[in-house]
């Protein structure tokens, strides 16, 4: 008898080892095979995703390739465009409001004095004109200022903004219609 | 100073000569700034009162700025006080033949010594 029951308990011993051990190489197999495919879809869908996302991008962006270029080009004219028209800016005005302007974006370079006022006048006009040929925008550093304000000079204590060479300058560019009346 | 002219020339000497007359007044140089043909010369006091020169183009006029605690007076700001006003119709300035850039910076300095008490 006793050795009847060794027996039994020897094979069921062993049957549930195998059933244990078959659990988890199922387990294993499961997990693994479940990974692989995590992983596989994982995969597929970020170059999916990455596929929809660019086709996305182009399409929202452009039409055609045609229009990528078109695209693509038109940034490059713009930031051009952007870095010509910074460079291309001047302001007149009185001296005291050009302080604090770059001495490249002033004419004060180009206005040596010929000793007479009116040599300085054509001077200065014929300078101004020579920006704006060039394509130069000149904006106006004493805009607040009107042409009434009073800017004496020593022996003219009721000369006005109106008067001065600045004055002069705010003309020609109102004429022109650069500037507003 | 590629293109001084001589009355720009004569500014900065001039300006160098009546300096004197502004350490007097207590004025010490503060800064020298050069743009372009223009200069700009501020000198300052230790009650933080500031006095500017300017000069240069087109109208090639000496300026005379004053900054206090109580604001900034150019010119025009000194003319709108009515003593002052008085003062510069009773001495005006007069130029003779040609321009004196030395005597138009005294002219102002004296106006300065005049405005000073009104607008400090």
């Amino acid at each position: 008898m006793k050795f009847f029951l060794k027996i039994l308990f020897f094979f069921i011993t062993l049957f549930q080892t195998n059933i244990v051990e078959a659990k988890i190489f199922v387990l294993e197999n499961i997990i693994s095979s479940a990974t692989f495919f995590t992983t596989l879809n994982s995969e597929k869908s970020s170059v999916e995703l990455e596929s929809i996302f660019s086709e996305n991008e182009l399409a929202n962006t452009c039409k055609s390739e045609g229009d990528l270029v078109a695209y693509r080009n038109w940034s490059i004219s713009s930031n051009a465009d952007a870095a010509k028209a910074g460079a291309n800016i001047k302001y007149l005005g009185r001296m005291e409001d050009l302080k604090g302007i770059p001495r490249s974006q002033t004419i004060l370079d180009d206005l040596p004095n010929l000793g007479s006022p009116k040599a300085n006048y054509y001077q200065n006009m014929s300078v101004i004109r020579k920006n704006l040929r060039e394509g130069v925008t000149f904006k106006d550093a004493s805009w607040f200022r009107p042409n009434s304000e009073l800017a004496p000079k020593l022996n003219w204590p009721t000369r006005t903004v109106g008067q001065t060479f600045y004055g002069a300058e705010r003309n020609l560019m109102q004429n022109r219609g650069l500037w507003p009346k | 100073m590629a293109k001084i002219n001589n009355l720009t020339k004569d500014f900065i000497e001039a300006i160098n000569e009546i300096e004197i007359m502004l350490l007097a007044l207590f004025f010490k140089r503060h800064s020298f700034f050069e743009k372009g043909l223009a200069y700009f010369i501020e000198y300052r006091k230790e009650n933080n009162t500031r006095v500017e020169f300017l000069f240069g183009p087109s109208d090639w006029d000496i300026e005379m700025i004053i900054y206090t605690s109580k604001g900034k007076f150019a010119f025009k700001d000194l003319l709108s006080i009515p003593e002052l006003s008085s003062w510069v119709n009773n001495n005006r300035y007069k130029q003779e033949n040609s321009r004196n850039i030395k005597n138009e910076l005294e002219w102002f300095i004296d106006l300065m010594k005049v405005s000073l008490p009104y607008v400090e």
